[in-house]
């Protein structure tokens, strides 16, 4: 694929849809933005991007696991690699969210150092799925 | 009909059977073939017609053809044309020249006309016939120089004449110079020649020119012809007929021939039908009548043998076989019948001949005993009456009867033949030889198998002799017997070898014989079993050795009865002191042995159980009042034997003063004879003074008027089995307590499996009626409860599940492992379950269950608060710890980014911080339950005004409206808490207004509360919620805005309503999207204001 990278950020509290911006910023990927899970599901749709960022605690019929498990469960989706992003950290949760089928679980708070290099992991390992298939 | 064939002979039957469906079926194939071949032969014949009128027509074209050609050729004869133009000498050579032509038709006639049209030449010499339009024709034919042809009438008759013209051309000029007419008539068109046809003629309209169409029914057949140029316009048809009759006239013939034929066919039918019916049922009838005839005769007779193989052959042979064994057995029977009179003829002669040596009369009555049916000749010895004379008049044998004794002779007589009876008679007879005699007549029916009587045959002796002497004898011996048989003993007499001489009669049914005779000359070993009978041959011998009587007891076993028998022998000695034999008798004495020996065995008893029992003996004289009292009595109860008397009151004052009443109750019931057996438990005194249980069971001894005389019985010791029992059943109701009290159920198991016991808590936590569970075994049980549990839970399958096969795991005394239970029946329920294993007899498992709802809902509620916090502080921190790491990234931010970053930190510290005051707040709130509230009356009124005096809220200018309905407004509760909330709502009420409009504060009189109330109302025109936001604004960090613009904890709400819940008062909350919000705490009114009003102003102040 040409161009640069498109992410999905889906995330609730605009602070911190700030913060991921500015921490991704020096990766040169593209960020698009969405505060509730509406507008995310539509901008997967819309967008295809090639990483998603989730928040799970958000207003809205469905929640960061939901989009998750859809996006997981559509055979078109499938490939793009998800990363959960949530304050919720106990056990249970972060079984949940791998149900789900994310593929990387990060609690907040994070180190930006770390959240840059999982981004970048996700992609990489994308690129080499899609030039394997 | 049916029935006159049902009559006839099988061989008529077969006959006329065979002969009808002969008939029948001939019948059918004639009509069947007539009709057929008449189908054919119409078919053929149309056929062969429609052949024939094409060859036909054919046949008139060919010549038709032939004769054209014949005409042209003249008329192209130059011969013609010359001879035309030659007035004078045509005439001499024309006419032969035509009449020399042979024409294919007979009667044609060929003319030649010049060039007017008038006739020149004729090739016959008969007179032209005038044809109409004959001249037309030849007129046309001039003209056009073409040949004509048409068919036309003769006016002379009604015949038709085809009439053909031919111009003959003068090749010089090529004019016409004449022309050539050939007449045909149209009756001689066709050559007829065969007579079986009618041939006939038609023209275009179907009309008959010539010949004939055959009648009505005839069969026909019509062909156009087709004439060649110039006849192409003449169109006529060949019809040929035949008549039907004609055609089938052959047909005709051969049917009355067929119909001769079968009628022979028929009767040949006939008569080989009855032939072979005959050959069928001749040797049936040769059978029959073989048969009649051996029933007839009776006699089985042979048949002639067939000599065939079919069923029938074999039937006969069958048959024959039949008679052959019949005749067989029937020789063989009277071979046996001649064999048998043979033996009867000899043993006949042999029994003359006894009967001849005899001393006494033989005689043989007829049925009816009016007549000697045979009379021995010895009789007459016997009777001294002729035989002959006997034979014929048997009343003269009667008349020599004594007339003493006639009528029992006939009487006996009477007997013999009525009843059937055998008679033995003696009496008195005149013997016209030897005087009066005695004689014996004896005689019996002789009866056959069936019981009938055939004869009546007797022997008569004179026993004149014997009688006299017998006579005495018999009477001594008669009395003698009497006596004997009347004797209680067994009596016997026997010899000096041990034989039986007399004995009694009861001697001889105890021995086993009806018949004292019949033990003559027998001996013991006769009567008794071997081993009695040689003791008493030895005894016999004994006594006839000692010559001293003998007497003994002796059991004998009779019948399997053990029985004593007493016994007397004697010798029996002659005056000379020589021994003859024995006397004796015996007597039954088993009852009074039996007496004795019980007397003595009760006796030995008695002593034994005083002496050897446990049990203390009392013995009671009721009417002297003694009490004997054994020494293990007293024993047991702490005395030696000589320490108490003999006295009713020793046991009376022992007795424990609770159980007197009842047991002197009883004592007395007994005596009266109300009980059976006086039995009871109860207390007796020590000589210690403690008391001991004891069992008391006795039973009176009574005299004949039923009056107890003695009461008797016995003391056991059952005090350590009482106390046991008591301390079990105090322990049991404990138990029973502790279970029916506790709030946690239990099942018990018994040792069977099944439930045993169950404690109501049981059925109470899990809606189980006792009824259904008692009896289940421990899998059922799990079921049951695996019903009531909240369906697709896997929690709880995977529970019953360990539950089940757990159970061999659980020791008696571990606790095991608890398992939780969900379940959804009979009410939203969590128990905690555990078993227990029993060693005990009698109780297998125990399980036992505990309500941990409320335990498992606070644990739930906790985990989900402190997940729900660390999520609320952990967001917080993603900002704060995010943005100081970009900082710290130094990525040359400019100053502005740079601030900004540092008040997003800053603002997100904030909020950390506050979530964390709110916490602790709402903690404590939650943790003290109001205990640390300082109470007081508080005027609700002048709170609020101190709120609004001391509220602000950051950069924001806005005032609020306050607004007091009731001057005063007392109510009890924590000032600090109290403004607290208040603080709280109107912060709400700022927050969410963002936009401006005014706050109202209201204090007002609040009557929907129950009783007396007063309420703080709260009210802003701001951004307000929907109903989902209202109904969840109180919960945990629920926040109303998501947007993020509008900062808070999520916590305020619910530290308002914990501290207005705790005042005991209500939360009310109305709100609009987009219009607004009010929320109004409503506090229950305090009484006690007229107590210190101005004292609580002055606190409230402070």
């Amino acid at each position: 694929m040409s161009g640069t990278k498109k992410i999905l950020v889906v995330e609730d509290r605009p602070e911190i849809r700030l913060l991921v911006a500015m921490a991704i910023k020096p990766l040169g990927y593209t960020l698009i933005e969405a505060d509730n899970s509406e507008t995310g599901v539509a901008a997967i749709l819309l967008h295809r991007p090639d990483l998603i960022l989730l928040d799970v605690m958000m207003p809205g019929d469905i929640n960061g696991f939901g989009i998750c498990c859809m996006v997981k469960q559509d055979p078109k989706l499938r490939g793009i690699p998800v990363i959960m992003m949530t304050a919720l950290a106990q056990v249970s949760d972060i079984e949940e969210g791998m149900a789900a089928g994310a593929d990387k679980y990060v609690v907040k708070p994070f180190s930006l150092v770390a959240l840059r290099r999982i981004i970048v992991d996700q992609l990489v390992e994308q690129g080499k799925g899609s030039e394997n298939s | 009909m049916k029935t006159r064939f049902d009559n006839a002979s099988l061989q008529n039957k077969i006959a006329l059977t065979m002969g009808v469906g002969g008939l029948l079926v001939t019948a059918a194939i004639a009509i069947a073939a007539f009709l057929l071949s008449r189908q054919l032969i119409l078919t053929n014949t149309r056929s062969i017609l429609a052949m024939s009128a094409q060859q036909q027509e054919r046949e008139v074209v060919l010549r038709m053809e032939s004769a054209i050609a014949l005409a042209r050729s003249l008329a192209n004869n130059t011969v013609t044309a010359n001879a035309l133009a030659d007035n004078l000498g045509r005439m001499t050579y024309l006419a032969p020249l035509l009449s020399s032509q042979n024409l294919p038709f007979p009667g044609a006639n060929l003319l030649l006309t010049d060039y007017r049209g008038r006739v020149v030449a004729a090739s016959s010499a008969a007179p032209i016939e005038n044809v109409d339009g004959l001249a037309n024709l030849v007129d046309a034919t001039l003209a056009s120089g073409s040949p004509g042809g048409a068919l036309l009438d003769t006016k002379r008759d009604k015949f038709s004449k085809l009439v053909l013209v031919f111009p003959v051309i003068y090749r010089l000029t090529g004019q016409s110079e004449g022309t050539i007419v050939l007449i045909i008539p149209a009756e001689h068109l066709l050559n007829i020649h065969s007579g079986k046809y009618q041939f006939g003629l038609l023209d275009t309209d179907g009309m008959l020119i010539s010949g004939s169409l055959g009648g009505e029914e005839a069969v026909r057949s019509i062909v156009r012809i087709d004439f060649p140029p110039p006849l192409s316009s003449v169109f006529l048809s060949v019809s040929i007929s035949q008549d039907r009759d004609v055609a089938l006239h052959d047909l005709d013939t051969l049917f009355v021939v067929f119909v001769v034929v079968g009628i022979v066919l028929l009767m040949g039918v006939t008569i080989i039908s009855r032939w072979a019916a005959r050959l069928l049922t001749q040797p049936l009838s040769e059978l029959s009548s073989a048969a009649e005839r051996i029933s007839h005769s009776g006699r089985p007779e042979s048949i002639p043998e067939m000599r065939r193989n079919d069923e029938l052959g074999s039937l006969a042979r069958a048959f024959h076989h039949m008679l052959s064994r019949l005749t067989d057995s029937y020789d063989a029977l009277e071979r046996r019948v001649e064999e048998r009179t043979a033996a009867l003829l000899a043993s006949e002669q042999k029994l003359a001949s006894i009967l001849a040596s005899l001393q006494d009369g033989i005689w043989s009555l007829t049925r009816d005993g009016r007549k000697l049916s045979y009379i021995s000749p010895s009789s007459m010895s016997v009777t001294g009456l002729a035989n002959d004379l006997l034979r014929n008049d048997l009343n003269s044998f009667f008349a020599a009867v004594h007339p003493d004794d006639r009528d029992r002779v006939q009487s006996a007589l009477r007997r013999l033949v009525e009843d059937g009876d055998s008679i033995d008679v003696e009496f008195r007879f005149n013997n016209p030889l030897k005087g009066l005699r005695i004689l014996q007549a004896r005689a019996h029916p002789v009866v056959t198998d069936n019981g009938a009587v055939i004869r009546l045959d007797g022997i008569l002796s004179d026993v004149t002799q014997r009688s006299e002497a017998e006579d005495k004898l018999r009477r001594r011996e008669l009395y003698l017997r009497a006596i004997l048989d009347n004797f209680p003993f067994l009596v016997w007499l026997k010899d000096s070898e041990s034989r039986f001489l007399a004995v009694n009669q009861r001697f001889a049914e105890a021995a086993g014989y009806y018949d004292g005779d019949k033990l003559r000359g027998l001996t013991d070993f006769d009567a008794w079993p071997a081993k009695l009978a040689e003791q008493y041959r030895a005894d016999d011998r004994e006594v006839m050795e000692s010559g001293k009587e003998k007497n003994l007891e002796e059991p004998i076993e009779i019948e399997g009865e053990r029985r004593w028998i007493e016994t007397f022998k004697k010798p029996v000695v002659t005056p000379d002191g020589h021994i003859l034999g024995t006397v004796g008798f015996a007597r039954d004495i088993t009852e009074r042995k039996e007496m004795q020996y019980q007397l003595a065995a009760s006796e030995e008893r008695w002593e034994l159980a005083v002496a050897g029992s446990n049990d203390g003996i009392w013995d009671w004289d009721v009417q002297s009042g003694t009490l004997y009292l054994s020494d293990r009595w007293k024993e047991m109860i702490g005395y030696r034997g000589d320490e108490i008397g003999n006295r009713y009151e020793e046991w009376y004052q022992r007795v424990h003063p609770d159980d007197r009443d009842h047991v002197l109750e009883l004592v007395q019931q007994h005596l009266d004879g109300r009980t059976d057996l006086y039995q009871v438990e109860h207390r007796v005194r020590c000589k210690d003074g403690t008391y001991r249980w004891i069992l008391a069971r006795g039973k009176a001894i009574r005299d004949e008027s039923g009056r107890p005389t003695r009461f008797l019985g016995s003391h056991s010791d059952i005090h350590e089995r009482v106390i046991a029992e008591s301390s079990l059943k105090l322990r049991t109701a404990q138990l029973n307590t502790i279970f029916a009290l506790s709030p946690d159920g239990f099942v018990a198991f018994g040792g069977n499996g099944a439930v045993e016991y169950l404690s109501a808590a049981f059925c109470e936590l899990t809606g189980l009626d006792s009824g259904e569970v008692y009896g289940l075994s421990e899998r059922e049980l799990l079921r049951l409860l695996a019903l009531r549990c909240i369906a697709d839970s896997r929690s709880n399958l995977k529970v019953l599940e360990l539950l089940e096969q757990d159970h061999e795991n659980v020791i008696a005394d571990g606790a095991g492992v608890r398992y939780l239970l969900e379940l959804e029946h009979p009410g939203h329920r969590v128990l905690e379950i555990g078993q227990r294993r029993s060693l005990e007899h009698g109780v297998s498992k125990i399980f036992y269950f505990r309500d941990v709802t409320y335990e498992t809902e606070v644990d739930r509620l906790k985990s989900e608060f402190l997940s729900t916090a660390a999520h609320e502080l952990r967001t917080p921190m993603v900002s704060i710890l995010g943005f100081s790491e970009l900082l710290l990234e130094d990525s040359g931010f400019d100053e502005e980014t740079t601030r900004e970053l540092i008040t997003t930190i800053h603002r997100q510290s904030t909020l950390m911080a506050s979530i964390i005051d709110e916490l602790l707040d709402l903690a404590r709130i939650e943790a003290r339950r109001g205990q640390d509230f300082v109470m007081e009356s508080l005027n609700l009124c002048q709170l609020v005004q101190e709120v609004t005096k001391s509220f602000r809220f950051p950069n924001d200018s806005r005032g609020i409206t306050l607004h007091l309905e009731v001057e005063q407004a007392w109510i009890e509760g924590d000032r600090r808490k109290i403004m607290q909330a208040i603080n709280n709502v109107l912060t709400n009420a700022y927050k969410y207004s963002p936009d401006g409009g005014e706050v109202f504060l209201t204090v007002k009189r609040a009557g929907d509360v129950a009783g007396e109330g007063y309420a703080v109302s709260v009210a802003d025109r701001g951004v307000g919620m929907t109903a989902e936001s209202v109904a969840r604004v109180c919960e945990r960090f629920f926040r109303a805005d998501t947007s993020g613009r509008i900062l808070g904890t999520g916590l305020g709400m619910s530290i308002v309503k914990e501290i207005v819940d705790l005042h005991g008062g209500t939360v009310g909350i109305t709100s609009e999207l987009n219009h607004g919000t009010e929320v109004v705490l409503g506090f229950p009114a305090h009484q006690k204001r007229d107590e210190g009003m101005p004292d609580l102003t002055e606190v409230g102040g402070a």
